[in-house]
């Protein structure tokens, strides 16, 4: 999906003062100290003093910019490139304030007038990063909530006629009916009173009756059943997101490493041995996030394994950069685990979380579907089996229903428009009232019995066709499923007995053994010339499972159609 | 003249039972139910039936048409529907009974339209005019039964996958009928919004959205 947004880091959603202060607290020790000597712990203290002071004059800063030309941001945004600046001063004022301080106030050792204007710089960039990163994620960060609060919006729009979560079958069914039956009697009171109605009021009113009851109901039932809509909370979307996140991060990950190592690396080792270490460390880096990504990618994620994973490579990253600095380069340098383990941890969360944030903001606003409902699809078909029942009844509603409403409504103003019809009487309308709108059938799927679905099926074709026959089927606990299937075999039968043999009369039996309901269908009608395969002989696979078989009898005398179908049963009764 | 109406939809059924009283046609009886139109047309004995196509599961108007026709052999029948092409209802229609009439709801612009129709049908039955050409929509008349098929379950929302499943064919065959679809109706614009137009197209054709 192209997300069209254009991307304004300087806009309503620029680094405000308040995120950047959440930031600052992390350069004090995110950057270690790696002066060319080895520091004593008193010294190592100092540092985080000067650090924190250096933050604090950053901070102000900050808030100096917050107030003044950043201040009408939200109506007059100010250009990217003074985010990107603003980043760069705040890391250079943080830098050489922290080494001022530390040289002059605490006279720390090692620290020179070449060490302040290397660290500038270095903190400068690092600055520029890190704002730029805060600010990209924060403006996404707004253009989800954006949209959330859009759609939160249409949704509170529907409140008035849902109904309430929570409800078992049996409750929501009556809730159903009692609503229905309302709707049924105002309809009845509305027109009572008159003695014509005008064919374009009844449409009207059917319409309301469908985009204002019916299809409420199914919105909420369909958000009750979970499905394809189902719920995941922001942080564990995001953290689900991080394995897809790694390969579009790896710019980052290896910028960051590198800002943050480079005055390290060339203090430390000259330029270039320096060089070698920093190339070695962002391999490292980037072979660990290729590693994380592997992990991932074979693994179910799920928040655990994630923070798991992410918390192990970066220990794997700190001791290895350890063994580099201690034993390949036999550094004098003090290695300190705890900070680069910190820092590690630090920027593969913030550089992921980050593009986490964007992906998913493209997810949410485009379709949820495609990748992430697609990744995570066990998860939702488990939540779909579950609530199948709702979403049954939600389509009946949806679909069935509410389109038989929406139909009527239609033909009912293009007759009317058409055939320039006088006005309905009301004792049709009112008729109406009596009109079953019969629920049961089509939600209570597992009630359905054998014996029902073929009284309906013969009902149906009984006036057109001499039907007979004999059943000896279990007494009950036949997968609905399989009555299901039964009903459309027997259904397609007949009518393929009626339409295609000219069949006056048929006799068709049924019986249930332990495992197998055996049925066979004979007509009088017309020999089969050719049998071509089509949605008849489909259906006969699909619910045979193949095991079904047609022939003519000889002497032209009719077809003959049988079929064997599995199923459990229980003992046999005799009904006819 | 006198008819029996059958339709399942209570309000088409009582409008239309106006519109044609109107018209000085005596509407012997009017029903949803297959079974009841034919029980009082063997009592009645009406000259016609104006038949709607799509009567819910079981037999549809067709299959009603050849029951009355095997009772009442001279009966006139005029099935009123909104599906341009029956095949968009059940693909394995038969050929109309003799003398039939196919009329579609959003072409009848007039109700002495149904009347003249009507008569005619009653004149063609019992005449020996045959009439075996299956009705096809001249729209539809490049269309085959496969398309039409995945047509309709495509406006039935389902995926290639699903189409692929019920039709017993592979997600490419089912790929490719949508795509002479989309280049039979010239459907332009991205892959989501042609499945849409050709849901639309269904569902225009078979009288559930107005044309145009």
């Amino acid at each position: 999906m192209v997300n069209t947004t254009k991307l304004n880091l300087g806009g309503a959603h620029a680094i405000s003062y308040k995120l950047g202060f959440g930031l600052l607290p992390f350069l004090i020790f995110g950057v270690p100290l790696t002066i060319n000597h080895k520091i004593s712990n008193l010294e190592f203290l100092q540092w985080c003093w000067a650090a924190a002071i250096g933050t604090l004059l950053a901070a102000i800063f900050l808030l100096i910019c917050d107030k003044t030309f950043l201040k009408n941001r939200r109506t007059k945004p100010v250009p990217n490139s003074w985010i990107f600046a603003l980043g760069a001063a705040l890391g250079a004022i943080k830098g050489s304030s922290t080494e001022i301080i530390a040289s002059s106030w605490f006279h720390i050792a090692g620290l020179s007038y070449k060490s302040i204007v290397v660290r500038t710089l270095n903190s400068s960039v690092l600055g520029l990063l890190m704002i730029s990163l805060l600010s990209y994620v924060n403006f996404w960060w707004h253009s989800i909530r954006n949209v959330r609060e859009e759609l939160a919006q249409d949704l509170r729009n529907f409140e008035s006629t849902f109904l309430p979560l929570n409800m078992g079958d049996d409750q929501l069914l009556r809730e159903i009916e009692e609503r229905l039956a309302d709707a049924k009697s105002a309809f009845v009171t509305k027109f009572t009173g008159q003695e014509v109605t005008q064919p374009l009021e009844v449409a009207k009113y059917l319409r309301r009756m469908a985009q204002e009851l019916i299809r409420p109901m199914s919105h909420k039932i369909n958000e009750r059943s979970g499905g394809r809509f189902k719920k995941t909370h922001f942080i564990r979307q995001l953290l689900l997101l991080l394995p897809e996140a790694i390969s579009p991060s790896l710019p980052w990950l290896v910028a960051l490493c590198i800002a943050t190592n480079l005055r390290i690396a060339v203090e430390s080792y000259g330029v270039w041995k320096g060089s070698v270490f920093l190339v070695s460390v962002s391999g490292l880096l980037l072979l660990i996030a290729q590693g994380i990504k592997v992990t991932l990618k074979n693994l179910k994620p799920n928040w655990i394994s994630i923070l798991t994973i992410i918390t192990v490579a970066s220990l794997i990253n700190t001791i290895l950069a350890n063994l580099i600095n201690n034993f390949a380069f036999q550094s004098k340098n003090p290695f300190n685990f705890y900070l680069t383990f910190f820092w590690t941890i630090t920027v593969f969360f913030l550089v992921l979380t980050a593009h986490a944030a964007t992906s998913l903001s493209m997810l949410e606003i485009a379709d949820l579907e495609n990748k992430y409902y697609k990744k995570y699809l066990d998860n939702l078909k488990q939540t779909l089996m579950r609530n199948s029942q709702d979403v049954r009844l939600a389509k009946f509603l949806h679909g069935t229903l509410s389109t038989q409403l929406l139909t009527s409504a239609f033909r009912i103003e293009n007759l009317s428009k058409t055939m320039n019809l006088p006005a309905i009487k009301n004792e049709i309308l009112i008729a109406e009232q009596h009109m079953n709108i019969d629920l049961a059938p089509k939600t209570h799927q597992e009630d359905l019995n054998l014996e029902t679905v073929i009284r309906d099926t013969f009902y149906k074709w009984g006036s057109l066709m001499q039907i007979s026959g004999i059943f000896e089927i279990g007494a009950a606990e036949i997968n609905s499923d399989v009555v299901m299937g039964m009903g459309d075999l027997i259904n397609e039968v007949l009518s393929n007995a009626h339409r295609h043999g000219g069949a006056s009369n048929i006799d068709l039996t049924l019986s249930a053994t332990d495992s197998h309901l055996e049925f066979s269908a004979i007509n009088n009608g017309q020999a089969i010339a050719r049998f071509n395969k089509g949605y008849g002989s489909r259906l006969f696979d699909e619910v045979t499972g193949n095991s079904w078989n047609i022939e003519n009898l000889p002497d032209n005398r009719g077809v003959k159609f049988t079929a064997r179908v599995a199923v459990e049963s229980t003992p046999n009764r005799k009904t006819n | 003249m006198r008819i029996v109406l059958v339709e399942d939809e209570v309000f088409t059924r009582s409008t239309m039972k106006a519109a044609l009283q109107l018209q000085g046609i005596e509407v012997v009886h009017d029903t949803g139910s297959v079974g009841s139109a034919m029980k009082i047309a063997e009592i009645t004995k009406p000259d016609a039936a104006l038949l709607d196509l799509d009567l819910g599961g079981g037999p549809n108007g067709i299959d009603l048409a050849f029951g009355l026709r095997r009772i009442l052999p001279k009966i006139g029948i005029v099935l009123l529907t909104g599906f341009s092409d029956p095949r968009l209802l059940d693909i394995k229609v038969l050929n109309l009974p003799t003398g039939s009439r196919y009329l579609v709801k959003h072409r009848v612009h007039d109700v002495e339209i149904l009347v003249s129709e009507l008569a005619k049908s009653i004149h063609l039955s019992s005449g020996s005019k045959p009439n075996n050409e299956k009705v096809l929509n001249p729209e539809f008349k490049k269309i085959s039964d496969a398309q039409i098929e995945t047509l309709k379950y495509l406006a039935q929302g389902l995926s290639n996958g699903e189409i692929a499943r019920l039709r017993c064919v592979s997600e490419k065959s089912v790929e490719q009928a949508i795509s002479r679809l989309v280049s039979y109706f010239k459907i332009e614009g991205g892959t989501h919004n042609k499945r849409v137009g050709l849901s639309r197209i269904y569902f225009q054709q078979s009288g559930s959205l107005p044309n145009g």
